[in-house]
């Protein structure tokens, strides 16, 4: 009965084995790395949102190998060195007033995102819990 | 993307640089080859890969975040998991037949629901026929946020 104690489908040894053999055939946790490599400016807002998202889904223990955990805390150096830069529209003109306000609905759903991965790592500074992202709900549909 | 434009923030892989990242990026269609491969296993020998092949599934095949936009080559995967998954509680119910313990064990009837509700997830993905989507997560999948 010891194996029906935890019922996630990642939680069993030998799934354990089939996500960090996916790490390992796949290499993207290498890839993911190199992406994290480009200089600032590179990566817009909206990429590091999905490199974040494979963060959230993929970063629990038993789905990112042990060996591989320094991508999961250079994926959220890299979207909290973003949070903080300056939006730039992609004309290189100043953003209108409705592009700000585009702009911070989806910086505010970027650093829920972020908290999600903070915690997870066991890097979170926050106090009080925060919403999980609008724009993944339900996660399952 | 219609929604970025009335304002309401997109899911990361609903917005056009989100998407032109993830067609860029090569181990995705490695990862998808080896989670159909899984999928074609032999249920009583590799149940836990499989489930864990079809979480993967339910986690990233939608719209815009899987690599095909081939509507039937999604359903085929969506298909299979959703039959491999209802194989496997089969699998279960016999072996708990045989086992009274396990028969009133919580977690075990727990892991019958969540597997119901990872087919019924799947399911309602298809393009045709489409049952309602479930209004809660997998039982066994525990809070995702955290």
């Amino acid at each position: 009965m010891k194996e029906l104690n935890d019922l996630s489908p990642w939680i069993h040894p030998k799934a354990q084995n089939w996500f960090y053999s996916l790490f390992r055939k796949t290499n993207i946790a290498m890839v993911l790395d190199d992406e994290l490599r480009k200089p600032e400016g590179a990566i817009s807002l909206d990429q590091m949102r999905m490199i974040l998202a494979f963060g959230i889904m993929l970063g629990r223990d038993e789905m990112w190998p042990e060996n591989e955990r320094s991508t999961l805390k250079a994926i959220l150096r890299k979207a909290r060195q973003i949070a903080k830069l300056t939006p730039k529209s992609k004309t290189g003109k100043p953003l209108t007033i409705a592009e700000h306000q585009s702009y911070n609905h989806k910086l505010e759903e970027f650093k829920r995102e972020i908290e999600i991965l903070s915690r997870r790592l066991g890097m979170s500074n926050r106090q009080t819990a925060i919403d999980p992202p609008v724009s993944w709900q339900p996660f399952w549909e | 993307m219609q929604s970025q434009k009335s304002g309401k923030v997109a899911a990361p892989w609903d917005t056009e640089d989100g998407m032109q990242w993830l067609e860029e990026l090569n181990p995705w269609g490695q990862a998808m080859r080896l989670i159909h491969g899984t999928l074609q296993l032999e249920t009583k020998k590799h149940p836990q890969e499989i489930r864990a092949a079809a979480a993967m599934v339910v986690m990233f095949c939608r719209e815009n975040l899987w690599p095909t936009r081939d509507e039937y080559q999604i359903d085929r995967i969506l298909e299979t998991a959703a039959k491999q998954l209802t194989t496997i509680k089969q699998l279960y119910e016999i072996k708990a037949r045989s086992n009274s313990e396990m028969m009133t064990n919580r977690n075990y009837r727990n892991l019958l629901v969540s597997i119901d509700q990872e087919v019924r997830i799947l399911e309602a993905r298809m393009s045709d026929p489409k049952p309602p989507m479930p209004n809660e997560p997998p039982a066994s999948w525990g809070d995702i946020w955290v």
